[in-house]
């Protein structure tokens, strides 16, 4: 899949774009792998370029998010009792919201479109990823060597640099390959609803909107965009949770 | 003049918004056609809209669907039957000045409002000073108006409406829900009111009843009508105990409701669900193809790339339409060859079927000699570096017919750029300031001058008209204000004509699809037909028992 995101044109020769109007509509066969959509594209064609924009959106959305979150949570374990009580109260607020309900208001101000929604997305997934690296930050600032180095009388900001900062890394990685199944399949889901990326880019969750209205007479323009995103996402999903799984262990080592 | 424009560059906006592809063509007639049963009085119907009105006041909005919606409530003063032509309803007779500038009309004495008021000649002045009011802010009704003046009580049921030149068109423009006559009272109700759908008092065949937004209306008989005109189904009482109409605006689920026996007919059937309402043998299908403008692309002749008439030529030949038509409507709708719809009553042009086929070795020659030789990376044409490329404005999602139009184009080497905007600001902006090369849009209305508000000078974008190829045409405005002042229909077909053939000449428009509208009906629902502007008359319904 990744392949296919980075070079389509490996998988499938046409364009995305190009239809035979002569030819729509068309099941399942030989030439058209996954038939043909209303104007006559090749499907399969379109789930192979597809792939670009769900995996992109997704991916683009995590790391914004982890940043945002990144910072947001370090801000909060290290900003003394104020500043994390606030930090951390507004974060409970946003995580009052579905992510998706967040994702959508967010929209409203970032705008439709392939960006609107990455951000979107990205916006979604911050509070309870800050929460996540605060919990982590806050068990960093109180181990041994943190101390130790507040004893040796090394600089705040070099400690945080040095010290709190990498320790806090490793899980934030772990936390991003979990999250990046969900901000595809979230980034899909407001593409279905219209606000992602427009007609004709070959967005999956776009293909599922634009398949629904013949789902009974043409069920593959549909079925095969839908069954591709099932697959991504259980598969970055399983990636994730087998990282994590490592990440684990190791911590225990 | 400020707001007013900006409720009427409101309606457009609705007018504009992509709408899900409606389609077939052929067969008007209605309804369940079984010759065993007899009519019956009694009984209900429930009936799926694709569309909820954002304002229920015809005065003020320019929506079509308020226009059906608002049908069974308010009568007009005159009735245009189904097949065009004009005939008394609230208005028993008239005469007209010689000059055309004055309209006598004759009210009947035998008519009362929902609420027990007379409808009278006070009642019918209080509604046209309401349409006219600066409160009213009205999208479209004002505007059907054209050079109207005033009306005059000149008897407690003689009226005189007076115009600053002769104004034919105004007997088929009475006859419109949006002239709908409402009762004196219900009109102070203020226009937040009479917008939200709950103050509507008329004295048609049925009562405003229950109204949930989001969900559905209900309407209930009214006991005491007996002014029908002629040309109706259905003469007294209508026969329906009640009508429920219902707003999904979601395809699916309306052709489901509709295929599973949840609701007794449905409004807009998309093309790839025409066959499965046909092969249902528990539903029927009618359909009739809208009046008025057709679904066609209006080109700026007055900035941009569309001045040079070569480039337009090359849009309109190079544009498979035909193809795109069959393809894209699965063969339920016909592609247009003129800008008005054959169902236009006697305006449209049938001399220019067939007379601009499709040519893209044409197109290419034109675009050539118009210096777009160069050819870019993706295949698109271009001239000193810049890409042929044609700005369209949408308000709302770009439509399958325009995606589909967007792919032919490229091949002859086109850019169409379907700039969907949801920001009504935005767009009326663009429209305003002719900042666009091509707007896609059509427009019902059973009479030819609907041709006036596209391509009379006057009717800017600025003013609430419909001008989007910025024509200023002294010759267009000369034919255009003969038809309006012509009082005999075959002479008002010669002006419609020429009109008609010089956008195609210029290649100011080029037309696209006769839009058609399709509506499904449960087989029990009998004598439901169409009306002249493709909407379903509730009035003659009934429906069998059992």
């Amino acid at each position: 899949m990744l392949v296919a995101a980075i070079h389509p044109a490996l998988f499938a020769g046409g364009g995305p774009a190009e239809g035979d109007l002569h030819a729509t509509l068309q099941g399942p066969s030989g030439r058209h792998w996954f038939g043909t959509d209303q104007l006559g594209r090749d499907v399969f064609t379109r789930v192979v370029h597809g792939t670009r924009y769900s995996l992109s959106m997704g991916a683009a959305a995590t790391g914004i998010g982890v940043v945002i979150a990144g910072v947001w949570g370090l801000a909060a374990a290290l900003g003394g009792r104020v500043g994390d009580t606030l930090l951390m109260r507004a974060a409970d607020i946003l995580l009052a919201l579905p992510a998706v309900l967040l994702a959508l208001m967010v929209v409203l101000i970032t705008g439709r479109g392939v960006f609107g929604v990455t951000l979107a997305v990205a916006v979604g997934t911050a509070p309870g990823c800050a929460r996540v690296i605060r919990a982590q930050a806050l068990v960093v600032r109180r181990s041994g060597y943190v101390s130790a180095a507040v004893g040796l009388g090394v600089r705040r900001s070099a400690i945080i640099v040095r010290h709190v900062l990498p320790n806090t890394l490793a899980p934030l990685l772990v936390l991003a390959t979990v999250t990046l199944g969900v901000s595809i399949s979230t980034a899909a889901a407001l593409s279905y609803l219209g606000l992602g990326a427009q007609p004709p880019t070959p967005e999956w969750g776009a293909m599922l909107t634009e398949g629904q209205g013949y789902l009974g007479q043409a069920w593959w323009i549909a079925l095969f965009p839908g069954l591709l995103l099932v697959l991504l996402v259980l598969t970055v999903t399983v990636l994730g949770r087998d990282a994590q799984a490592r990440s684990d262990a190791r911590s225990w080592s | 003049m400020s707001s007013r424009h900006t409720a009427r560059s409101a309606g457009l906006l609705a007018a504009l918004a992509a709408t899900l592809f409606t389609a077939a063509c052929g067969s008007g007639g209605g309804g369940g056609d079984a010759t065993d049963v007899q009519p019956r009085n009694g009984g209900s119907i429930t009936y799926a809209a694709e569309k909820e009105p954002d304002c229920w006041d015809p005065h003020a909005s320019a929506q079509d669907v308020t226009a059906f919606t608002q049908r069974p409530i308010f009568d007009s003063l005159v009735y245009q039957k189904p097949d065009g032509s004009l005939e008394p309803w609230l208005a028993s007779s008239w005469k007209i000045s010689a000059d055309g500038r004055t309209y006598t009309l004759q009210l009947r004495q035998d008519v009362t409002f929902h609420d027990g008021a007379r409808f009278d000649a006070a009642a019918v002045k209080a509604n046209f000073d309401h349409i006219v009011a600066k409160d009213t802010e009205s999208q479209f009704a004002a505007g059907l108006l054209g050079p109207y003046t005033g009306t005059k009580v000149t008897g407690p049921y003689e009226i005189q409406v007076s115009f600053s030149r002769a104004y034919s068109p105004f007997l088929q423009v009475a006859s419109t829900t949006f002239l709908g006559l409402a009762s004196p009272a219900s009109l102070r109700a203020g226009a937040d009111k009479l917008c939200s759908g709950t103050a509507s008092v008329g004295s048609g065949p049925f009562r405003n009843g229950r109204y949930t937004r989001g969900q559905q209306r209900v309407y209930t008989r009214n006991a005491a009508y007996n002014w029908a005109p002629k040309g109706a189904a259905q003469s007294g009482p209508a026969r329906l105990d009640s009508v429920t109409i219902r707003f999904i605006t979601e395809d699916a689920t309306r052709v489901g409701a509709l295929s599973s026996g949840q609701i007794d007919g449905a409004a807009a059937i998309p093309a790839n669900d025409i066959a499965g309402v046909r092969t249902n043998p528990r539903l029927t299908e009618i359909s009739k193809q809208t009046p008025g403008a057709v679904d066609a692309f209006y080109l700026n002749t007055s900035s941009g790339l569309f001045t040079d008439i070569r480039v337009r030529k090359a849009f309109q030949r190079g544009l498979d339409v035909g193809t795109i038509v069959t393809s894209v409507f699965q063969g339920t709708t016909e592609r247009a060859w003129s800008v008005l719809s054959p169902t236009t009553p006697s305006s449209y042009d049938a001399s220019l079927e067939n007379s601009w086929p499709y040519d893209p070795a044409l197109a290419g020659k034109l675009l050539d000699e118009a210096g777009w030789t160069g050819r870019d990376a993706e295949g698109y044409r271009t001239r000193d570096g810049r890409r042929l490329s044609v700005f369209a404005p949408i308000y709302g999602r770009p439509t399958l017919f325009s995606q589909a139009a967007q792919a032919e184009l490229k091949k002859i080497g086109f850019y169409l750029d379907l700039h969907a905007s949801t920001d009504a600001t935005e767009v009326s902006g663009w429209l305003d300031d002719g900042k666009y090369d091509t707007v896609e849009l059509k427009w019902a209305r059973p009479d030819g001058d609907i041709l006036s508000s596209f391509f009379l000078s006057t009717e800017t974008s600025v003013g609430g008209g419909h001008n989007f190829a910025r024509v200023a045409d002294p010759q267009v405005d000369t034919w255009l204000k003969a038809a309006q002042a012509a009082q005999s229909p075959q002479e008002r077909a010669k002006q419609y004509a020429k009109v008609q053939k010089w956008a195609i000449e210029q290649a100011a428009v080029v037309p696209a699809y006769i839009s058609t509208a399709t509506v499904g009906v449960n087989k029990k629902v009998h004598g439901l037909r169409l009306s002249i502007a493709t909407w379903p008359e509730f009035y003659g319904a009934w429906v069998q028992a059992g």
